[in-house]
């Protein structure tokens, strides 16, 4: 095998092959496993690193598939593409993923049961590269169930607080939903396209109306995946996980799998489906900006800002401007991974100096206290916001200005988009970071250790300067945008305005906040609910017509399926039991045994040859 | 270097074998250390992997050497390994140089048998595993291993006479003691080679004569229940694969037979094993009833070629598989004080590895896709239903309902090691059953390697034969 491929494989492989030893070698020594977790990503990274240095230097892409079901007859490829998309991502996932697991050393030091924790961790990352990477279709969606599991686990990795354990339930759940339309979406991929699983091959699909059902479908499980509304529901109580486990969820892994998918896929969505996308997208940048402003959970409001990032990403597929999109929503998914993880990193730092309140009321005035770790927060908000020169100002407003020529509307709300962004990421810092503590475990907040700052400040450094690469990353994804123009001043003023409103309202001590609140009201309280779509799921959707569904799939289980199988099995018990009787321990007797088969054996035989059966 | 031994210089792989057993014989006389001892007898069952896998093909009239014949011996020698690994016995005074000795020379008995192209050649290496084996199942003296070989004993003398009586009428009515050979008299040549596959069924273990299986598997020790179980059923296999392969004369007579006979053995080993709460007698029922699905290879026999292949490779994958998952199971059971199920109940808690490792074996042995054992019997029954005949499809049914049958108590055990409480706990550190249960999972999902290999080299190999043997 070529080096390049065995590399390849070795990328998801090498984690993959490590997850039971990380887990393992923390029977012997739980530190250990932390060590190996990390050498383990570090390893993918370089072996990626030594993948992209192949293909700018030498041009090689890496294409290799085998058949799965070798020997029956069927076509069932596996196997790994190192495209331009694919290494670009899969250099963010396992940079970001090694920094959050090199954070992770000091935020989990003291959990009894760390071990496990790398282990999942590891397996999470190494299925995320999987996905990545997979040529088929098939292969991803293994890699995709994997990365889904996995958010099972972490999210519950505090089992014993009941709301880990619901809120990994229902990530699990709602994920699932979207998994179905993913399956069904292979299933007529496979059906259309006349049996094939390559995603290569999913343009031998002949029509249009075909691959727009296709790529409705797959649409379908990135919106579970990627947290678009309406299933965006899981990931505000995904928060419920340790802080570390949010940050690659958000950054690096989980949510950005469905706009890997949209994009991989890009080429079968027609522009009807195209306009579900966009419709989809900008839709969830208002709603989950509107929920931002309500919350106080400080990871909460990190989580609604994920979604309305993610709003972007999907928006800039949307548009239907081919490889531009894709460059587009690309970058704005790498440079919001450095900001997010940082943000989220921050947060987990905070939270362990503060003994985990999650409640920003009762924050303020840390950044005398953790100056470090606040001022990262701070670029970190400035990113996120896309304030000029950062790296959200870089890839938000490319996809705000390109929309303007497609969609006047959606670029009417992408920008509205901004103004929202900016208040609720300087409503959450300002309360954060200024005023006086207002509590106990605030007054008494203290810098974290250097383990954990380091990774903070290297995303930061990214964070501020990412947007440096932002022509050579939309050259090597085939995009080369037109240099500036006027309506980039549109979302940075409105951005700029959003901050100040931030800062009048929050920055300093002053009932405006409460008096608004009350003003609105209704309003209010039909944000601050979440407009009802929990209430929804839960007790119309699941409680009126899936359990009614479950309760007759009960019956029928336990009345007809049940009674079937225990009846068989009550008759192979007694032919079994008088069976046995055969073996009584006397050799005599199983001499007699062979001498009797023998004989039935030959005349058996000589029956059948005198009924002319064989001659 | 001059050894040259003309023909027999191909048969290195033999004789180290030997070699290893007789040099370990002397340094028995010096040191009885376990380790020493065993590390020798590695060495050499290693080597010969090494040399087997180098060989060419050839026909010299009586000694045949194809490719699917020296990867199952591959196969076979993969539980001497495993078992040197984990050999335990309960008396106090073992001597273990002359156990390696006994076991290196069984092995290569083994190895001359699979080569040989002549039923003389055949019968005399069977008699050497025979022999060989009778002394090692009651090696450890305790009353229930003298009571295994004595039955073991009797009931293989029984069937060496029946081997022998075939083998005399297979001359009568050929003339010749070659396999390949056409029949002069043809109902005397059906009659022998019934009396061949009663006599060989012997160590096969397949329906009628399964009885002193159980006794003999549960008596010995685990390590030996663990070789009769594996290398010596997989040997007899394909012993008889051999012989009734070169038969072609036979084929109706064969596919009807083997087609009763393999229904009878699973389904009797399944239901049977259904009651049993002893868990080494349930494997050793469950080893019967894999003799079952084993044996339903013959019913490819007479097809095109094709299925011919697949059936081969097959049967070398079920073979590896097995090795694996029998011999790994049996010498799992050296770390429990007693073999009851109840002593399972509750081993999660107290040996997480080895509850875990042995659950793999047994879903292995289940046939759970993901394990070695759901590969080799998916390809032999894919393979058996290509010939596409009715009576293929009457077996496949009836083998893939056993299999789900099967299911319930390899389950029950692993329902007992997770979910009941109990507090027993594993003595020792079993290496072997970790080994086997790794291997079984990388073959299991990773299975496509073995796969092409073995399929180019038997597809090789079935194209040179057919030169080698001018037809």
């Amino acid at each position: 095998m070529d080096l390049g491929v065995l590399m390849t494989y070795l990328i998801f492989g090498f984690p993959l092959m490590l997850t039971p030893i990380v887990i393992g070698v923390g029977y012997i020594k739980k530190n250990y496993s932390m060590y190996l977790g990390v050498i383990a990503i570090f390893f993918s990274f370089l072996f990626t690193v030594y993948i992209f240095y192949n293909y700018t230097v030498k041009g090689i892409i890496i294409q290799n598939n085998f058949n799965w079901f070798q020997g029956s007859g069927i076509y069932v490829p596996l196997g790994v593409i190192a495209d331009n998309l694919s290494i670009i991502m899969s250099l963010m996932v396992s940079f970001v993923g090694f920094l959050i697991i090199l954070f992770s050393v000091g935020y989990m030091a003291e959990d009894p049961r760390r071990h496990i924790f790398f282990g999942e961790m590891v397996l999470f990352t190494a299925s995320m590269l999987g996905l990545v990477l997979s040529s088929s279709i098939l292969m991803l969606f293994i890699f995709w169930e994997l990365v889904g599991l996995c958010s099972y686990l972490l999210i519950g990795f505090w089992y014993y607080k009941p709301n880990a354990a619901a809120a990994a339930k229902k990530a699990f759940i709602v994920t699932r939903v979207g998994d179905v339309f993913f399956i069904a979406g292979i299933g007529a991929a496979f059906y259309y396209s006349g049996g094939q699983l390559l995603i290569s091959g999913l343009n031998a699909i002949p029509y249009t109306w075909e691959r727009t059902i296709v790529s409705l479908l797959l649409f379908g499980g990135a919106i579970g995946k990627s947290a678009q509304f309406p299933l965006h529901v899981w990931i505000p109580d995904a928060m419920e996980g340790p802080t570390t486990v949010s940050a690659l969820i958000h950054a690096a892994t989980m949510v950005t799998a469905g706009v890997y998918l949209v994009a991989r896929t890009y080429s079968i969505f027609t522009p009807e489906s195209l306009s579900v996308v966009l419709f989809i997208g900008v839709f969830t940048i208002i709603l989950s900006g509107l929920l931002g402003l309500v919350v106080n959970d400080i990871k909460r409001i990190l989580a609604y800002s994920t979604i309305s990032q993610i709003g972007y990403m999907v928006s800039a597929l949307g548009l239907g401007l081919g490889s531009a999109s894709i460059a587009l929503s690309i970058y704005q998914l790498e440079s919001h991974a450095f900001f997010k993880a940082l943000l989220f990193l921050s947060a987990g730092s905070i939270l362990h100096a503060l003994l985990n309140v999650r409640d920003v009321n009762k924050m303020g005035g840390l950044w005398k206290k953790m100056p470090v770790t606040i001022t990262s927060m701070f670029i970190g908000a400035l990113a996120l916001s896309g304030f000029p020169l950062t790296a959200g100002y870089f890839s938000k407003d490319s996809i705000v200005t390109a929309s303007y020529n497609v969609n006047l509307w959606a670029w009417v709300f992408l920008t509205i988009g901004a103004l929202l962004t900016s208040l609720y990421t300087f409503r959450l810092f300002f309360k954060i970071a200024l005023g006086k503590p207002r509590s106990y475990a605030a007054e008494h907040a203290h810098e974290s250790g250097i383990i954990m700052l380091i990774p903070i400040v290297i995303l930061a450094f990214f964070s501020l300067i990412f947007g440096v690469f932002q022509g050579g990353f939309y050259s090597f994804l085939g995009y080369h945008p037109e240099s500036f123009s006027v309506l980039d001043l549109a979302p940075v003023t409105l951005m700029l305005i959003g901050m100040g409103i931030s800062y009048w309202l929050y920055g300093r001590e002053s009932d405006i906040p409460d008096k608004i609140a009350r003003a609105m009201g209704f309003l209010y309280k039909f944000v601050k609910n979440k407009f009802y779509l929990d209430v929804i799921y839960t007790n119309v959707i699941a409680e009126r017509a899936v359990l009614g569904l479950s309760a007759v799939s009960d019956a029928t289980e336990r009345r007809v399926i049940d009674g079937f199988v225990n009846t068989w099995g009550e008759i192979v018990r007694n032919a079994g039991s008088s069976l046995r009787k055969l073996q009584t321990g006397i050799a005599r007797q199983y001499v007699i045994m062979i001498i009797s088969g023998l004989i039935l054996m030959l005349l058996f035989i000589r029956i059948l040859m005198i009924l002319g059966v064989l001659h | 270097m001059s050894f040259d031994l003309g023909i027999y210089n191909n048969f290195w792989n033999i004789y180290v074998l030997f070699i290893g057993g007789i040099i370990s014989l002397f340094i028995s006389l010096i040191s009885e250390n376990k380790v020493l001892n065993f590390t020798i007898g590695g060495i050499f069952i290693a080597l010969s992997m090494v040399i087997t896998l180098m060989q060419n093909d050839f026909n010299y009239g009586f000694l045949l050497s194809t490719a699917f014949i020296r990867l199952s011996f591959v196969a076979i020698l993969i539980p001497g390994i495993l078992l040197l690994s984990g050999v335990n016995f309960s008396g106090k005074q073992i001597k273990w140089g002359l156990f390696n000795s006994i076991l290196l020379i069984s092995l290569g008995f083994m190895g001359l048998a699979l080569y040989s192209f002549d039923l003389l050649f055949i019968f005399v290496a069977f008699e050497g595993v025979s022999v060989t084996t009778y002394i090692l199942t009651g090696f450890g003296k305790s009353d229930s291993e003298i009571e295994a070989a004595v039955k073991y004993f009797l009931v293989g003398a029984f069937s060496t006479a029946i081997i022998v009586f075939g083998i005399s009428f297979y001359y009568m009515s050929t003339g010749t003691l070659s396999l390949n050979a056409k029949p002069l008299l043809s109902n005397l040549y059906d009659l022998s080679l019934i009396l061949l596959v009663f006599g060989f069924g012997f160590k096969l273990a397949i329906f009628p004569l399964h009885g002193w299986a159980i006794d003999t598997y549960t008596g010995t020790s685990n390590a030996v229940a663990a070789l009769l179980s594996a290398s010596s059923k997989i040997m007899t296999l394909i012993i008889a694969m051999d012989i009734f392969y070169y038969s072609p004369w036979f084929y109706n007579y064969l596919i009807i037979i083997f087609a009763i006979i393999s229904v009878l053995t699973m389904t009797f080993g399944n239901l049977v094993a259904i009651w049993e709460k002893n868990v080494k007698r349930m494997l050793a029922y469950s080893s019967v009833a894999q003799a079952g699905y084993l044996s339903t290879v013959f019913l490819t026999f007479g097809y095109s070629e094709k299925t011919l292949l697949l059936a081969f490779t097959s049967i070398f994958l079920y073979a590896i598989a097995y090795v694996l998952m029998k011999g790994g199971a049996f010498l799992a059971l050296n770390g429990m004080k007693d073999y009851n199920l109840d002593s399972f109940s509750g081993i999660w808690k107290s040996s997480p590895a080895f509850a875990f490792s042995f659950s793999v074996l047994l879903l292995s042995l289940a046939g759970f896709p993901g394990t070695a054992g759901f590969i080799g019997k998916y390809f032999l029954f894919l393979s058996v239903i290509s010939t596409g005949s009715l009576i293929s499809y009457i077996v496949i049914t009836i083998a893939v309902l056993n299999s789900v049958l099967s299911f319930y108590y390899y389950g029950r055990v692993i329902m007992y090691m997770f979910w009941k409480q109990g507090g027993q706990e594993v003595k020792g550190y079993n290496i072997a059953l970790h080994i086997s249960a790794i291997l079984t999972i990388s073959i299991g999902v990773l299975y496509f390697f073995i796969f092409n290999y073995a399929y180019h080299s038997i597809e090789v190999s079935f194209n040179s034969i057919h030169f080698l043997l001018g037809g």
